[in-house]
C-alpha cells in the first residue's frame, strides 16, 4: 500500500527520530535523579527502584512519539515511572521476596529509626494512585499541577488524594495531618 | 502547628524515610550505560511503536482523510448518518451494501431526502434506485407507485 501524501513520523513532532537513542537519552538524562527518587518512594527497595526506572526509560523511549507536542517531558516520564512500578509490585515475585523486606535501609538518625520505618509501612500499605501523590508532592516537591499530570488527573483529584493519603498516614502514625 | 508546618513535617519525614534507600553517587551513568545495552542487545522497532500515533496524527491533519479511506468513510456514515460518497474496495455500488445498512444509510426514514453526502451522484439516480425493497415500501405508502 503506497503511503499517503504528506505522512511524517510523530516521532519527528517531539523528539528526533534517532535510531541508537542519543538524542533521547539527552532529555531523560537530567530526570534520572528525579524518577530513581520517585521510584523508592514508590517501592521501598533500592534494586527494584533501579529496575523500574530502567524499564521505564525503556518504554519511554518506544512511547516517545505518543507524548503530545508541546507537553512537559518530566511529567510525562514520572508518570511512566509510576505505572512501572506499579506493575513491578502486581507482580509474583514481589509478594514472594518483599513482604517481609519492607524496611530495607536503616535511617541514619538514630532518634528517627522507629518514624522512619513506621512511616515506610504505612506508604507501603497505601494504595497506588495515593502513595503515588503523596511521593510526588511531599517528597519530590512537586507543585500540583505536575503532581496532577504524572498521575493522569485533574489538579483537584490530585488534591482530594493527597487528603485521602495524609489522612491514611495520620491514621496509621497518629500524626498530625498535612494538607495541601 | 500551621498547615505549613504540618506540611514541612511529613517533607521531613519523608526524606528520613526514603533518601537511605536511595542508590549510591554515580547511578545515572550507570542506568545510561544499562540503557544503552538495552537498545543495542534488543532494539525496540520504532516504526511498530508509532504506526499508532502516526496514524492519529494523519487521521486529524488530513481533512479529506474520511473521504479517501474506506474505514474512514465507514465511520463517517456510522457517526453522522450521512452516506459517503467512497465506495470500498470491491463495493462499486451504493445497493451492493448488505441491506441492514440502508436504513441508515437513507437517513432517518426518507430515503430521498437531501441526507445523502452526494446528492448529484449519478449512481444514486440509476433506475434501479426506485426497485429497492425499502425505497419501494416507502414510495408505496405514499402512493408514489
Amino acid at each position: 500500500m503506497a503511503p499517503l501524501p504528506g505522512r511524517a513520523g510523530a516521532a519527528d513532532l517531539v523528539t528526533p527520530c534517532d535510531a541508537d537513542g542519543s538524542a533521547f537519552e539527552e532529555e531523560i538524562g537530567p530526570l534520572l535523579n528525579i524518577a530513581t527518587r520517585l521510584a523508592t518512594g514508590m517501592l521501598l527497595n533500592t534494586v527494584e527502584a533501579e529496575d523500574a526506572v530502567q524499564e521505564a526509560c525503556v518504554r519511554a523511549w518506544r512511547h516517545r512519539a505518543n507524548r503530545r507536542a508541546g507537553t512537559d517531558l518530566r511529567p510525562w516520564f514520572l508518570g511512566i515511572v509510576a505505572n512501572q512500578c506499579r506493575e513491578a509490585r502486581r507482580g509474583r515475585w514481589w509478594s514472594v521476596l518483599r513482604m517481609a523486606d519492607v524496611s530495607g535501609a536503616a535511617p541514619t538518625g538514630p532518634t528517627d529509626l522507629s518514624l522512619a520505618l513506621a512511616l515506610r509501612q504505612a506508604l507501603s500499605q497505601l494504595p497506588h494512585r495515593r502513595r503515588a501523590v503523596l511521593v510526588l508532592r511531599y517528597y519530590l516537591d512537586l507543585p500540583l499541577e505536575e503532581v496532577a499530570a504524572a498521575t493522569g488527573c485533574s489538579v483537584d483529584s490530585a488534591k482530594a488524594l493527597i487528603r485521602r493519603g495524609t489522612a491514611d498516614l495520620k491514621r496509621a502514625l497518629s500524626m498530625p495531618e498535612a494538607s495541601s | 502547628m500551621t498547615t505549613d508546618d504540618r506540611h514541612d513535617d511529613l517533607k521531613a519525614r519523608m526524606h528520613d524515610a526514603v533518601d537511605p534507600m536511595l542508590p549510591a553517587e554515580g547511578f545515572e551513568q550507570r542506568m545510561m550505560e544499562r540503557f544503552r545495552d538495552r537498545l543495542v542487545a534488543s532494539p525496540p522497532p520504532p516504526e511498530r511503536a508509532t504506526a499508532a500515533a502516526d496514524e492519529a496524527r494523519h487521521r486529524s491533519s488530513d481533512p479529506d482523510y474520511h473521504r479517501r479511506c474506506w474505514r474512514g468513510s465507514r465511520y463517517l456514515s456510522r457517526h453522522s448518518g450521512r452516506l459517503s460518497p467512497v465506495r470500498g474496495p470491491g463495493e462499486d455500488s451504493l445497493f451492493q451494501r448488505p441491506s441492514h445498512e440502508y436504513p441508515q444509510a437513507f437517513g432517518a426514514g426518507d430515503p430521498l431526502s437531501n441526507n445523502l453526502a452526494s446528492p448529484s451522484d449519478d449512481r444514486l439516480r440509476a433506475a434501479d434506485f426506485r426497485e429497492l425493497p425499502n425505497v419501494r415500501g416507502w414510495l408505496g405508502s405514499r402512493g408514489c407507485l
